[in-house]
């Protein structure tokens, strides 16, 4: 009996150890972190995540590029066509903003991952993919920051002294414990991690002459870092990082010639971008093969050149009456119905997504040429040399067949530098940060009905996502 | 086989070879209702139960027996069995009556059968024969309103499309709420095989090869599941063969759907004054010209700057996508055997049109049950079916989506006709305000089909070596294989610049499991009755994918991707699970007077995170005959009394395969940057995941009153689920928005009741029988994980679950025409606010009160009329659709007539808003956004099936060689009571571009050969 109970016992402990393994399956769709991170092409793969949710449709895929100008001045969302699209943000309704929030997280978590990670390895590639880690990082956190928070230069006057940007995440999310919430730094402290890993990329990148432009490189690096500056109103050294942006040993990218401004928005890359993310018709798909949410669509009337969309984005009537005729960005404007050439009303549309290469293939122009020498021209103008400034702004509109306007060379031209911003970079995610960072209210098109926004409107600040609200992070004041 | 042959004759004969003197009884068995002869009725010889026969296909048969036989025992299903004095002319000519509710029943539960009698936990069953020749493509249906506490909803008229079965309500939030299905031994992966159109798993099985169906609602009967019960458990048994002559039944059913469209639309002279106004009232508050304002809508909208509206014709799109249709059922089935060897043959084919244009049906499957008796001691069984199914459909994802039937239908303005004058679809500039999508054209033109596969197929060996010990070896496969496809030709404008688009998605489902058990059955004194099971069981799950896309077809002609110009996407997906377990169960009874049973599963799974790897489940029940106290034997009043109680721990699994640990995925190509393959952390590891447990306590009363005219059975019982699988949300600047975890308590508690009454019986044959059945049922969350108080607005700690929250509407302002809502303060407010402590407030819930059935069933000589109602109360749903229905013109989308009731003139009292273009005039709220305004309480009462047969006499039929003829007439959804303005007060909850059920009428006849 005894022995009967041993083999039994013995037994059905074998058994239940060999029912541990019966239990186990491995998944085929996923790895653990040990594998993914365990070469080097894992991190290049994690990389192209991180790329690759930058042009999702809530970022630069469309309405990061988009909003700016829908949120202020520079257009108008046409009621009758617009199927819905963008109305309560073009009358800048409550809660209608931009949202980067979770989007950003998960690039800001990626990169960490491959910073925390990746120095494990002994690669030669090792120091580029840092390089563009940094600068990814610097880029989300930069974008977060001027969406939920104010900048340096203005925290004190429009913000009233608010000056809590977003939480400042540089470690990675391994384990559930690392979630744990983190409040909202200051903006302060943002800008200056900003700075700090443009700083390390920009050590770590190579040259940028020949650098791919679909990359992040030295150029770019440095063209962001200028950017930052003036968001910081540390003018000085905007001007010295933006010339190094515009060096031809840091980026391979120049000025377009005069006659060329629309002919390099159909170019790949842009003549002018210094960075420039690909946005390709599979990555974008999801699913969505009909009528899709491109920029192409958004802006574009329904049937023209025989595409569906869901266009009633248009230039607004003030943002046309900039322009003298001649001016080569004129050209970038056309005239049409909401669904068809004819009949009146016809609208002015806006043709910098093209589509030239396909329904969903307009790249987001994220660092652009002109915008860093406009900026240059903004922080020399800032330290009163307004006759330098003005001679940049004369060379570029040199290179737009804009003449027949003289450019001030006093203080006026501040105001100028403003207004060929809008000319030059209309649509192209720009104005609203421009009429924020120098707080002076948010004017909108007569169309709209909608009065300016003062500077110290709540709504000028998005709305931090109530989920997070929900866990501890302080909401933007005024909501 | 000759050996075994002989042995069995030695046995035989050395049994019954001490009697010498025999003789043989002859007779017939005929049905008390009707008259007809019963085939395939036992006929035993009492004193000695091993020895009988089977009456033959014309009622007849002959059994020899000793001399000392002083009894017959003559039993068949759902007859009350009944004893007979041999006569001493050795002819017995029987009659049995049917009876009303069979207490003598088999029930199927879990690992082995039990008679009903000795039940002590709460089984509902259902009869083969009330499905029989049901019109439906999915047994799942059938159980609508037939069993009390499962509430069978049917989500979508999609001909063979999935429903949901809720047995004893809701104990779950993010767990599966669907039971676990077993047929014949199988555990089948129920759901959906379509990523094209839907298709059912459950259209694997023939309704008409069922025999019963048994729903095991109590933890006590279904714990012998464990973690895979908490839901209840369907178990499915399929046809047998009986010994006897061949039995050959053919059955052909035709009929037609047609539509229920509730929705009485515009036409354009209306749909031009309503938006007209709504464009002017914008105008005039933003203080635009009006003149502008409308030549620009004229413009816009028509195409010219003057509009002449009685001049449009009007077209009712949402109708245009319906049609009468047409289907038809064939059923052919062989059953018969001999004493080693019985089989049931049957194949059947189906051919069913949906209501709405492009979708259909179309089945064809054969099953073959085989029983054979390879010894006295090893038997063997097969279950054996193959299904070949192919749907086609539009796509019936909820949601506003411009290219489904319903939803695309409700988007175009009466104005545009379906056609040019040139016959052409109406398309591009000529389709106006109606989102690029001729939905007509879109239907008919997108091909999406999914053709399957399947099979759901067992084989078991039976071994006694001694008397009472059973050893059984099972094996069952349920296997699907599904060819999805879709393809958008360029001829549909929308998929023109993309040159075309195709998809075709290869999907395979193989799960199998195996089991190995001992049974062992002791009586002793026939006072002490045991039976004890144990064994293990083994089941595996994987479903994998195989999928792509392509763009760029040469021509419409061409539509196969291997044609397109350019690769899109590639799929290919694995996800698996495996449950391991020791399982066990006890039954006894002292004289089938005072019964016990309890089971017991040790479930592993490899969903489980590793820290809790392997659970412990089960239950006990007990139940007491006091129908068998000496003090009620003899009673002329109560013929049956039982009173039931059991307690039970049974679980819910998680629902993802892989949810417990760290995952790195790739999104493929749709997540490749510049041509580079990207990869990404998915998911934080949770080791601590494991399955939801829920007790359950409940007490039940079986009764039969008047010799069992009366019968039925009330549960009450109650529910407490705990670790609960639930989100807990992470700071989602964490880069991870959740992790899944166990926590918090939900509780329920209901009651079921079904009552069956012989209300006539007449010498005459007229019979008139009523069937009721209803159940109450209430949950509450009593606690979430976390501390969390609630999970958005849907879950709230300390209320039900499935909560409808919004703002409630107030109506609209007399003055002004503006629609008004409560605030927190029941102030007025135009412009109400959502958020914790805001003017969002709970309106109604989505879980019904109660739910139930009520049938009727009068016979009177071959002719039998059944008249089942439906009915649920209670709940409330949302009317998504009646979000784009009831905007009172203020959007380009086509609307109901109520919403000419608009407030046109100050003092005017209406509940619809003034017509404002755009929806949200400056300083308001968007009147079509969601609030009490969009939610309507759903509770119903449907006529769902009637049906009307005649079984000729068996005079007329044997002239013509036949055995017996039935032909009938039935109906199914014919009238339906409620308030609920949506398509369908069955299909609720997210219900934009529902399919809505049809009305089927058919007719048939059923030939025994």
């Amino acid at each position: 009996m005894k022995r009967k109970l041993l083999i039994f016992s013995i037994s059905l402990g074998l058994f239940l150890s060999s029912c541990e393994k019966m239990v186990q399956v491995e998944p085929k769709n996923s790895v653990s972190a040990n594998v993914a991170l365990g070469t080097i092409s894992g991190y290049e793969s994690l990389l192209n995540s991180a790329y690759v949710r930058f042009i999702a449709f809530t970022y630069y895929g469309r309405d990061f590029v988009l909003l700016p100008d829908v949120m202020s001045d520079n257009l108008y969302t046409e009621l009758s066509v617009a199927n819905g699209r963008y109305i309560s943000q073009n009358s800048n309704q409550i809660n209608a903003h931009m949202n980067l929030w979770t989007n950003s997280y998960l690039i800001i978590n990626e990169v960490n991952t491959i910073l925390d990670n990746i120095d494990k390895l002994t690669d030669p590639r090792v120091s580029q993919i840092k390089a563009e880690a940094y600068s990814l990082r610097a880029l989300a956190y930069f974008d977060l920051a001027r969406v939920y928070g104010y900048e340096p230069v203005n925290v004190a006057t429009a913000g009233a002294g608010f000056d809590k940007s977003v939480p400042l995440r540089l470690k990675s999310t391994a384990v559930v414990a690392d979630a744990a919430q983190s409040p909202r730094a200051t903006v302060t402290e943002v800008y200056k991690s900003i700075e700090a890993d443009l700083r390390s990329a920009i050590a770590l990148f190579g040259s940028g002459a020949s650098a791919s432009r679909y990359r992040f490189n030295k150029g770019a690096a440095y063209g962001l870092l200028g950017k930052v500056y003036i968001y910081s109103g540390r003018w000085a050294e905007a001007v010295t990082e933006l010339d190094n942006a515009m060096s031809t040993t840091n980026t391979g990218a120049r000025l377009a010639a005069a006659g060329n401004y629309v002919a390099a928005f159909k170019a790949t890359p842009n003549t002018e971008s210094l960075l420039e993310f690909v946005i390709s018709p599979t990555a974008q798909l999801s699913g969505v093969v009909g009528g899709n949410d491109s920029m192409y669509s958004y802006t574009h009337p329904n049937g023209y050149n025989a595409i569906s969309t869901f266009g009633g984005q248009t230039a607004s009537d003030e943002l046309f009456a900039l322009f003298n005729a001649g001016d080569d960005r004129l050209n970038m404007f056309f005239k049409f119905g909401g669904t068809s050439a004819s009949p009146a009303p016809l609208f002015n549309w806006v043709d910098k997504y093209s589509a030239a290469l396909g329904v969903y293939t307009d790249n987001a122009k994220v660092i652009r040429f002109s915008d860093l020498l406009l900026l240059k021209a903004e922080a020399l103008a800032e330290q009163t040399q307004y006759a330098a400034a003005a001679a940049i702004v004369t060379q570029l509109r040199a290179n737009r067949n804009a003449t027949g306007v003289t450019v001030p060379t006093d203080i006026n031209i501040k105001e100028f530098i403003q207004t060929e911003r809008r000319r030059e970079l209309f649509f192209e995610g720009q104005r609203w940060f421009d009429l924020k960072r120098r707080a002076v209210g948010i004017s909108k098109p007569a169309k709209t009905g909608v009065a300016t926004l003062a500077p110290t409107d709540f709504r000028l600040l998005a709305p931090i996502p109530n989920a997070e609200v929900l866990l501890g992070i302080q909401k933007n004041p005024g909501y | 086989m000759k050996k075994l042959l002989q042995s069995l004759f030695i046995l035989v004969f050395f049994a019954f070879g001490a009697m010498a003197q025999e003789r043989t009884i002859t007779g017939t068995v005929t049905s008390q209702e009707d008259g007809l002869p019963v085939p395939g009725a036992t006929v035993r010889v009492k004193e000695i139960p091993n020895l009988g026969t089977q009456t033959g296909a014309n009622g007849k048969f002959s059994l020899r027996v000793p001399a000392n036989a002083k009894t017959l025992v003559i039993t068949f299903l759902s007859y009350e069995t009944k004893e007979f004095a041999i006569p001493s002319n050795n002819v017995l000519n029987a009659v049995l009556s049917s009876d009303s509710r069979s207490l003598n029943e088999v029930v199927v539960t879990g690992y082995g059968t039990q008679s009903k009698k000795e039940l002590t936990g709460a089984v509902s069953s259902i009869t083969g024969e009330k499905i029989q020749n049901l019109p439906v493509q999915t047994f799942d249906k059938a159980m609508q309103g037939r069993a009390a506490g499962v509430q069978v909803t049917t989500n979508s008229g999609q001909p063979g499309s999935g429903i949901s079965v809720r047995v004893r309500g809701v104990g779950t939030i993010n767990g599966s709420a669907e039971p676990l299905y077993i047929i014949d031994g199988v555990q089948v992966n129920a759901g959906g095989l379509s990523t094209a159109t839907t298709q059912n798993v459950l259209g694997a099985i023939n309704p008409n090869d069922i025999e019963s169906i048994q729903i095991l609602k109590d933890a006590a009967t279904a714990g012998i599941y464990g973690s895979q019960a908490a839901n209840g458990v369907v178990v499915v048994t399929t046809k047998r063969g009986k010994q006897g002559k061949t039995a050959v039944k053919l059955s052909v059913q035709q009929g037609v759907n047609s539509q229920i469209n509730p929705y009485e639309l515009l036409n354009s002279q209306q749909y031009y004054e309503l938006r007209r106004e709504a464009v002017v009232n914008r105008a005039l508050r933003l203080g635009n010209p009006v003149a502008t304002a409308v030549t620009n809508f004229n413009t816009a909208s028509f195409g010219s700057a003057t509009v002449d509206p009685t001049a449009l014709t009007t077209t009712d799109w949402y109708n245009e996508v319906f049609r009468d249709a047409n289907f038809g059922e064939y059923n052919l089935s062989f059953s018969g055997g001999n004493e080693k060897t019985k089989f049931f043959i049957s194949t059947n084919f189906n051919n069913t049109d949906g209501v709405a244009i492009a979708s259909d049906y179309k089945k064809g499957g054969i099953r073959g049950n085989i029983d054979n008796q390879i010894s006295d001691k090893l038997s063997l069984e097969a279950n054996l079916s193959l299904t070949y199914t192919k749907s086609g459909g539009p796509s019936t994802n909820a949601g506003f989506f411009t290219n489904t039937p319903f939803t695309g239908a409700l988007y175009i303005p009466p104005y545009n006709t379906v056609y040019l004058p040139d016959g052409s679809y109406r398309n591009g500039a000529n389709l106006r305000n109606a989102q690029n999508v001729n939905i007509i054209q879109h239907l008919n033109e997108e091909l999406r089909s999914t053709k399957s596969i399947q099979s759901i197929s067992n084989v078991a060996l039976n071994y006694k070596p001694i008397p009472g010990l059973t050893l059984r070896a099972f094996g069952g496969i349920d296997f699907a294989d599904a060819a999805n496809y879709n393809y958008r030709p360029t001829t549909i404008p929308i998929y023109a610049p993309t040159g075309g688009s195709g998809s075709e998605n290869s999907l395979r489902n193989f799960n199998f499991n195996t089991s190995a058990t001992a049974s062992y059955a002791k009586s002793i004194n026939n006072d002490h009755n045991f039976s004890v099971l144990g064994g293990f069981e083994y089941r595996s799950a994987t479903q994998e994918q195989l999928g792509a896309s392509a763009q760029g077809f040469p021509s419409p002609l061409f539509v196969l991707i291997s044609s397109a110009s350019t690769p899109l996407t590639t799929t290919s997906t694995f996800t698996q699970y495996k449950i391991a377990s020791l399982i066990g169960s006890l039954k006894y009874d002292y004289k089938s007077k005072y019964l016990f049973s309890g089971s017991l599963r040790y479930d592993g799974s490899s969903r489980f995170g590793n820290d809790y790897k392997f659970g412990l489940f089960g239950g006990v029940s007990g139940g007491w005959r006091i129908s068998q106290e000496e003090f009620l034997k003899d009673s002329k009043i109560v013929s049956e009394l039982k009173l039931r109680g059991s307690f039970g721990v049974v679980g819910t699994q998680p629902t993802t395969d892989f949810g417990a640990l760290a995952l790195y995925g790739s999104p493929g190509s749709t997540g490749a940057y510049n041509g580079g393959g990207s990869i990404r952390p998915t998911q934080l590891a949770n080791p601590e995941l494991t399955w939801e447990q829920t007790q359950q306590t409940g007490i039940g009363l079986d009764f039969g009153f008047l010799n069992n005219r009366i019968t039925g059975a009330i549960d009450i019982y109650k529910k407490k689920t705990t670790k609960l699988l639930l989100d807990r949300a992470l700071p989602s600047n964490s880069g991870f928005t959740s992790i899944r975890e166990n926590g918090g308590r939900l509780d329920g508690k209901g009651l079921d009741f079904e009552l069956t009454t012989v209300n006539l019986d007449l010498p005459n044959g007229f019979k008139w029988t009523t069937t009721f059945n209803i159940a109450f049922f209430k949950n509450k969350l009593i606690e979430l994980n976390n501390g969390a108080t609630r999970i958005g607005n849907t879950q709230i700690v300390g209320y039900p679950t499935n909560i409808l929250y919004t703002f409630k509407y107030a109506g609209v302002n007399p003055a002004d025409g503006r629609p008004m809502y409560y605030d927190k303060n029941e102030n007025l407010t135009y412009v109400p606010v959502a958020g914790v402590n805001a003017d969002d407030r709970i309106i109604g819930y989505g879980n019904p009160k109660s739910f139930g059935g009520f049938g009727n069933t009068f016979s009177f000589k071959g002719f039998s009329l059944d008249v089942l109602f439906q009915y649920q109360y209670g709940n409330s749903s949302y009317l998504q659709t009646a979000q784009i229905l009831e905007a009172s013109g203020m959007s380009i989308e086509n609307q109901v007539t109520s919403q000419l009731g608009r407030w046109t003139v100050p003092g005017q009292i209406t509940s619809v808003p003034r017509a404002y273009d755009g929806y949200t005039e400056p300083g308001g709220y968007d009147p079509t956004n969601l609030s009490s305004r969009y939610i309507q309480e759903a509770s119903y009462i449907r006529l769902k099936q009637v049906n009307l047969s005649y079984r000729l006499p068996s005079s007329l039929v044997s002239k013509i060689g036949l055995q017996g003829v039935n032909v009938f007439l039935q109906g199914l959804n014919l009238a339906t009571i409620t308030n609920y303005r949506g398509e369908d007060p069955e299909n609720t909850g997210n219900n934009l571009n529902g399919y809505p059920q049809p009305k089927t009428i058919s007719g048939g006849i059923t030939i025994d050969l």
